[in-house]
């Protein structure tokens, strides 16, 4: 009989004490970058420590400069005895650093190694003594790449969690600030910040969004997406339940507002929930100019959405079905324009449409220089040639460019890809019934949204809050500040008044 | 929600790739023949057959406009068809086309005076019933001729009837104001009244000549705008032309834009466009017995043109001309009441006032409204004002010792 082959449990070094530098050199000494370094203290009795630390990780001159130095020359450890007093004169101020801790944890010592501390282990009492000494390089604070304003900060996220978390308080400096790390990611181990205002923002979101983070079991967090489809509530949907932004005053605006913001180590974006549909109608810049401008802006955002959802099925349902409801001079321009063209309507628009798809994602994959060659070539060259010889007719490459371009109007990309599902939804729906079709589509799209919840809070609201209220606050249009005094209704938050 | 998903979208689809007949026909733009008028005549050269139906097709580009080329030549398609229902009729006419006579952008609907005569409803009801034809198409009567004459005749010339009564339509009518189009929807309203008559508006054929630059002058068949054809229980009972429209029109509340041509006190003409006219009818009853109606007209006008040089801006002189205004309308307007009592047909509306303003005493005469109208006395009130005159300076060589 076949016998399962497993791996061979490592025994060495098990005894009763777990903390002692064998167990840290069997756990991590295989790593080329793991640096052990024997030291003897200059005390009476000549005390034997080990210290560890990561390669790269930490900044070698405070190890130095700040640790080895003191262990050999102040005065106050050279007359210690032994091991525990050594310990309590590096604890009352022999080693001046600002983050000493020991720890008695096995595990505990080794993921803080494998954060950046410098371990010094004392064998003999089975403590391990770790200091702070973080000297990796990050990235600087940059301009964030995608959300450009022209009055606003310049200021977006990086990859290194504190300097994120530095960057957010430094915008809300109230002490009620409340920032609590999660780690998750059983290999990665990834720090991961929850922040919200004690007292403003709903406990109960805060508490879910804790409860959630911590079930993550994950191998690792290396993209956003091992965080974001695991908090969301619906899985089996296109359209987007979390918001990320990279943008330091987005987010902190989204914090005041009463939500509350995750921040992962390692990503240069920040999320915060719940969300509702229409913040994906919001754009930055909108905070930044007059309210009667920013709310025409946005108006015409869930015009141009509407189009890019709906103009290539109405085209196929109009042309195919209900070709009376054309005006009578358009629909001999469109009959002139498909004389020739072999394809019926449907077929000329989801070619059109893939067509674009596939420029769309070979432009996103290539680099920038030959992107714009491809883009050229792809558009004016095959789309002239496409023409001209009647593969496909004008107006169906006037209906496909006008819905391209109103896709990209909608500020966050991520509803605009579950937009796109929809509009093939709806030309597969309208090609076979036309207007009923679509309105069938369009009804199917609606009650799936309506289904939708982010922490709580129903998706489409405020427009299908029952309250009634804040219907316009912030939704359709940007309103005033001296008339947009409360926070969203639908947040239930603790502290309601935000202005005035 | 996504059992439904799962269930719905494929049944969809699936049903859509079976061909099955339940599902909408799908038929492609560029296989129909749009139809911009329809002409409908009763069917006199073969017995067997009641009606006749004509189409006349928009005016297409044919061939392909390159980039940079010149664009195909135009081309408006003319078929006729025979049977004993315009349903049947139009199938035959199918039969002769290799396109989808489409009837979904006819804008035109002409009726010959012949099956106007015969029974207005036989032929009317295929235009309210059909779901393809568009409610706001507009119906005229031809005058003296046959909706088929008008259409194969007049589409032979360079300017096929369809674009000439687009010419009509939006320059004829609208700027004049003489006719009042009537769409299907509105005519629909006026026959749902059986105390009342209607008046449609009437087409005739015109031979006119035409020159053409670089061309001998040809002769074209052409189509002009008559007047009303009044119609009453669903026959057609007279017409009222272009004069008799004008006091028509004032009745009806629609006449903005009339011009008059009046005379200043040298006798040379003024023309007065009215810019605003109000008119009240007020029913007046002893008992329950109508004894009059009264019609009051308000109307605003301005001087858009004179042939004098005199100061005609002074008080006293815009005060004569309104006169002589008001004198014209209630002519008009006498003249038009004449012709409909004497046709004893109400297509001035004045039974849905009388109905409006004294429902109950409606009641008491709605029965004997035939015998009634013709006897009704109808008293006319103008009150005319002219209140722009555009130009408040004096005309190009006043002389201001002339005046006197």
């Amino acid at each position: 009989m076949k016998q399962k082959r497993t791996l061979p449990e490592n025994t060495e070094n098990k005894s009763a004490c777990p903390l002692n530098s064998e167990n840290i050199k069997a756990e991590l000494l295989v790593s080329k970058d793991f640096i052990t370094k024997d030291i003897t203290i200059n005390n009476k009795s000549g005390t034997k420590a080990v210290l560890f630390y990561f390669e790269g990780m930490v900044d070698l001159k405070m190890i130095d400069d700040d640790i080895l130095r003191p262990l050999l020359q102040e005065r106050s450890i050279t007359d210690a005895n032994n091991s525990e007093d050594i310990i309590d004169s590096i604890l009352s101020g022999s080693i001046y650093h600002t983050e000493i801790t020991v720890s008695e944890d096995l595990n505990e010592c080794i993921s803080k190694i494998i954060g950046g501390n410098a371990a010094i282990v004392f064998d003999d009492v089975c403590k391990a003594v770790l200091f702070k000494v973080k000297g990796y390089e990050t990235r600087s604070v940059g301009e964030p790449s995608s959300e450009n304003v022209v009055k606003g900060s310049k200021e977006s996220f990086v990859e290194s969690l504190t300097v994120n978390t530095t960057l957010v308080r430094r915008r809300i400096r109230t002490p009620k600030l409340r920032i609590e790390q999660i780690t998750v990611g059983r290999q990665t181990v990834t720090p991961v910040s929850i922040i919200y205002i004690d007292g403003l923002t709903n406990n109960n979101i805060v508490n879910e969004l804790r409860k959630r983070l911590q079930s993550i079991n994950v191998d690792g967090v290396i993209f956003a997406q091992a965080i974001e489809e695991n908090i969301i509530d619906n899985k089996l949907t296109p359209f987007p339940q979390t918001t990320y932004m990279e943008r330091v005053d987005t987010f902190c605006l989204n914090i005041l507002e009463g939500r509350a913001g995750i921040l992962i180590d390692g990503l240069p974006i920040a999320y915060t929930v719940p969300i509702t549909m229409e913040m994906f109608y919001r754009a930055t810049e909108d905070y930044a100019q007059n309210y009667l401008v920013a709310s025409a802006i946005r108006i015409l955002r869930y015009f141009t959405a509407t189009i890019t959802v709906f103009l290539p099925s109405l085209y196929i349902s109009i042309t195919t079905f209900h070709q009376e409801m054309i005006p009578s001079t358009l629909a001999t321009s469109i009959i002139s324009s498909k004389e020739g063209v072999p394809f019926p309507t449907f077929i000329e628009v989801l070619i059109m449409l893939g067509s674009f798809e596939v420029l769309l994602e070979a432009g996103l994959r290539l680099p920038r220089s030959i992107g714009q060659a491809l883009s050229i070539v792809g558009a004016l060259i095959v789309g002239d040639a496409a023409v001209n010889a009647r593969a496909v007719s004008p107006v169906v490459v006037i209906v496909v460019a006008l819905t391209a371009i109103c896709g990209f109007v909608v500020p966050n990309q991520d509803l605009s890809n579950a937009l796109r599902l929809c509009r093939f939804f709806l030309v597969l729906l309208s090609s076979v019934l036309g207007l009923l079709g679509m309105a069938l589509g369009t009804l199917l799209i609606f009650i799936h949204e309506s289904t939708l919840y982010s922490f709580g809070v129903p998706y489409l609201a405020p427009f299908s809050s029952t309250e009634g209220k804040g219907l316009f606050g912030d939704a359709v249009i940007r309103p005033p500040l001296f008339v947009n005094k409360t926070r969203p209704e639908n947040l239930k938050t603790t502290n309601k008044k935000r202005n005035g | 929600m996504t059992l439904i998903y799962k269930i719905l979208v494929p049944a969809i689809l699936a049903f859509g790739l079976t061909g099955c007949n339940i599902l909408p026909v799908r038929s492609e733009i560029a296989d129909l023949e749009l139809v911009k008028v329809v002409g409908i005549d009763k069917c006199e050269v073969h017995s067997d057959n009641n009606v006749t139906m004509t189409v006349a097709s928009i005016k297409q580009q044919t061939g392909v406009s390159g980039g940079g080329g010149g664009e195909g030549q135009s081309k408006s398609i003319v078929l006729t068809g025979e049977a004993l229902t315009l349903t049947d009729a139009m199938r035959k006419l199918q039969t002769h086309y290799n396109k989808i006579i489409f009837l979904g952008h006819a804008d035109y609907f002409l009726l010959g005076e012949e099956a106007i005569k015969d029974d207005f409803y036989k032929y009317y009801d295929f235009l309210e019933r059909t779901y393809e034809i568009r409610l706001n198409a507009k119906v005229f009567i031809t005058k003296g001729c046959s909706a088929n004459d008008i259409l194969s005749q007049g589409s032979k010339g360079e300017l096929p009837i369809s674009e000439r009564l687009d010419n009509l339509s939006n320059e004829g009518f609208i700027n004049s104001h003489l006719i009042k189009e009537m769409s299907v929807i509105q005519l629909e309203k006026h026959l749902d009244n059986p105390y009342s008559a209607v008046a449609i508006p009437a087409l005739s054929k015109a031979d006119n000549e035409f020159d053409l630059i670089e061309q001998e002058k040809k002769l074209q068949t052409d189509v002009e705008v008559y007047g009303y054809a009044i119609v009453k229980d669903f026959k057609l009972v007279g017409y009222i032309d272009w004069e008799l429209a004008n006091g028509y029109n004032f009745i009806k509340n629609q006449a903005d834009y009339t011009v008059f041509n009046v005379t200043d006190p040298s006798g040379l003409y003024v023309a007065l466009i009215v810019e605003n006219a109000k008119t009240k009818i007020k029913p007046k009853f002893y008992g329950d017995t109508l004894e009059s109606v009264d019609i009051e007209i308000k109307v605003k006008s301005s001087i858009n043109e004179q042939q004098s040089r005199l100061d005609i801006t002074k008080e006293q002189i815009t005060e004569e001309m309104a006169a002589k205004q008001s004198e014209i309308i209630k002519q008009e307007i006498t003249n038009v009441i004449k012709t409909a009592q004497e046709m004893n047909a109400d297509f001035l509306g004045i039974s849905d006032v009388v109905k409006r303003k004294n429902p109950l005493k409606w009641n008491s005469i709605k029965d004997n409204w035939d015998e009634i109208f013709p006897l009704i006395k109808f008293n006319v009130e103008v009150d005319s004002l002219i209140y722009h005159t555009f130009d408040v300076r004096y005309p190009s060589g006043y002389k201001e010792e002339k005046q006197n």
